[in-house]
């Protein structure tokens, strides 16, 4: 399988007063696509700031770092976030959903950034997919976790990506709530077969994908395959 | 409209219905800032309209002749072949009312013939105004009278004579509440003057003679001819014209105050705006943040909120506009003691444009040092907020204090 994520030599650090801060260090690795990738770690490992290199969202210091055949340092911040809009989803600890708009509003945004003709439509599918069909008009402040975190399923999935990232998708649900979200994440994924990337402390949850990325200190401690197909 | 530029415009929306609240507040500093400017704009052009409009109505006559003493010989001849209308001897005197004993500073004016030529003499009832001269009565002040209870019918003691009292003297053209508080007027028969035996050589009084025209009378070169002859007699021709010039340039003063008014009222507007939109936008930038993450490019998150700010201009423009006008019919009111004429209220587009055009430009510009943080917002603050925030460059910074102070100075200057 051809990879969708190339990850080589990558480096990050952050300055704190005169103090430089390395985060990651020499990180690389590959994840093929249509794989569940997870990444595991302490608290302070560098996972989420992995994340957010890995998706575009900020560049390293060194290293390259190629999503969906794209080099992400020959891109601009625009470039890099209409690269986003077509090939990656998102799913965030803290649902992210923009308070302002409904369930099904939120789940239309990346179509109509698209420029989709049938946001509404798919929407309102996805929506019932992941058994919101009632809740479309509910404002998120109007939604339980549980729900918030479904709205945000169907819109890392609205824009059909080639890559989803979750960062610690159920850290914020209930161990009942988190196991029915994570079963639905499994589920869509399969049936889209988009490329899973989970950012966890769970190591349940990191074995049910295919292949763990262990990292301490901001340094790969290992990179194996589970016996997940 | 291109798909992208629908999406913007359907974002502003949807976000706004949601941030109502807020965005009245920001909308409020708009409409007051605004309602001062053009309620203030609107009342200072009907101010000067009407001068000129009533120019004559505020004199009495075309043109008047006056001197501060017993007209020369030479300017008797001026005034006796220009062939006055009517004419008025009055002084400042103190009157006694038989009644009461009670005792007053007024200002006595002698009339004779048919002033006012233009408006009227506003009196209760209202016949005493045409008959006073042949009977022999006073127009006595009306606020005088309700302060030392005399009515139609007692009498007035002017000098050495006693008059009786035929009505209350509510308006008389070319005076205001304002300016006769000190010295309320009296008006009687010019030809009982004499007989108070209060003119004497070295009193302080003053000769006027009132001139009616024809319409085509070019009052302009005839006051070039006449009036330096009368100033070498110590005399002074006035005109309706130039009378509306003078009183146009002291209401200019009374105009900059207003001004003066409304700049305040729109800098607190200024600083309203620029406080909500910072809390506002604050509030925003996690969000911001996700559209970012989800793909919106830097210039479409800046746009759904600047197209926010504008709209929320131009409405909160036209509210204040509209409630300008309604406040400018309330200036009539407010200042009928400090005008010596009704003001009528018209309605003029250009006030109202200026309004919409200025709710729009102002919030804008106020907003636009907040808004720019839409556009550093990083997307990585999905994941992780910086706690520094975002942050404009310090030149960009700069640029829109510039502009906002370059506002302010066009706006202050220009009035």
């Amino acid at each position: 399988m051809p990879n969708i994520l190339k990850i080589n030599g990558l480096e990050k650090t952050y300055s704190s007063g005169n103090k430089q801060l390395t985060v990651l260090q020499n990180i690389s690795f590959d994840v093929e696509k249509g794989q569940t990738f997870s990444i595991v770690g302490p608290s302070g490992s560098g996972k989420t700031t992995l994340l957010g290199l890995c998706a575009g969202l900020d560049q390293p210091n060194s290293g390259t770092i190629e999503l969906c055949g794209q080099d992400l340092n020959t891109l601009n911040e625009d470039q890099r976030a209409q690269l986003r809009n077509k090939n990656v989803g998102f799913i965030f600890q803290n649902f992210q959903l923009l308070p302002t708009l409904t369930a099904l509003e939120n789940v239309s945004v990346p179509l109509e950034l698209q420029g989709s003709k049938d946001a509404v439509k798919n929407s309102l599918a996805l929506l019932e997919k992941v058994g919101l069909a009632d809740r479309v008009h509910h404002y998120p402040s109007q939604l339980s976790g549980g729900e918030q975190q479904r709205v945000a399923l169907a819109r890392a999935f609205a824009n059909a990506p080639s890559i989803l990232f979750a960062d610690e998708p159920t850290g914020n649900l209930d161990e009942e709530t988190g196991e029915k979200v994570i079963q639905l994440l499994f589920e869509l994924n399969k049936e889209a077969g988009t490329t899973l990337v989970i950012i966890t402390h769970d190591l349940d949850l990191a074995n049910r994908t295919q292949q763990i990325l262990r990292l301490k200190g901001g340094k790969i401690l290992t990179n194996e395959r589970t016996t997940v197909q | 409209m291109s798909k992208n530029t629908t999406w913007l415009f359907k974002m502003a929306w949807r976000d706004a219905k949601a941030s109502r609240v807020r965005l009245l507040l920001f909308m409020a500093s708009i409409i007051l800032g605004i309602a001062a400017v053009v309620s203030i704009q609107l009342f200072s052009n009907n101010l000067k309209d009407n001068i000129k409009l009533q120019s004559k109505a505020l004199m009495g006559a075309d043109y008047t002749i006056d001197t501060r003493q017993e007209p020369t010989e030479r300017a008797q001849a001026i005034i006796d072949s220009l062939q006055p209308d009517a004419k008025e001897i009055n002084f400042v005197s103190m009157v006694a009312f038989p009644k009461n004993g009670g005792t007053k500073l007024v200002k006595v004016r002698g009339l004779d013939g048919a002033f006012p030529f233009y408006g009227s003499i506003d009196t209760e009832p209202s016949s005493a105004a045409d008959t006073y001269q042949d009977l022999g009565g006073a127009l006595v002040d009306a606020t005088l009278m309700l302060q030392f209870d005399v009515k139609p019918g007692d009498s007035i003691k002017v000098g050495a004579i006693t008059l009786p009292i035929l009505g209350s003297l509510k308006a008389i053209p070319g005076s205001t509440a304002i300016s006769t508080s000190v010295a309320p007027p009296i008006i009687m028969p010019y030809a009982l003057m004499e007989a108070t035996g209060l003119i004497q050589f070295g009193s302080r009084k003053e000769y006027q003679f009132f001139y009616k025209t024809a319409e085509t009378f070019n009052l302009e070169a005839f006051e070039k001819i006449i009036d330096p002859q009368l100033k070498k007699e110590e005399a002074d021709l006035d005109t309706h014209t130039s009378t509306s010039e003078r009183l146009g340039k002291r209401y200019d003063n009374v105009g900059k105050f207003l001004n003066l008014a409304a700049f305040i009222a729109l800098l607190l507007g200024c600083i309203g705006i620029a406080s909500s939109v910072h809390i506002y936008i604050k509030e925003k930038l996690s969000a911001i943040a996700v559209l970012k993450c989800m793909g919106a490019s830097r210039m479409q998150s800046f746009l759904i909120f600047l197209i926010q700010i504008a709209g929320i201009g131009v409405v909160g423009g036209l509210i204040g506009a509209l409630i300008g006008i309604g406040i400018q019919e309330l200036f009539p009111y407010l200042l009928k003691d400090f005008l010596p004429f009704s003001v009528e209220i018209s309605i003029s587009a250009q006030p109202i444009l200026i309004g919409v055009f200025l709710g729009l430009f102002m919030s804008v510009l106020f907003a636009l040092l907040p808004l720019l943080r839409t556009w550093y917002v990083s997307p990585l603050e999905v994941l992780r907020v910086d706690e520094k925030g975002a942050q404009e460059p310090f030149k960009v910074r700069v640029a829109v204090i510039a502009a906002v102070l370059i506002f302010y100075s066009c706006f202050h200057f220009g009035y």
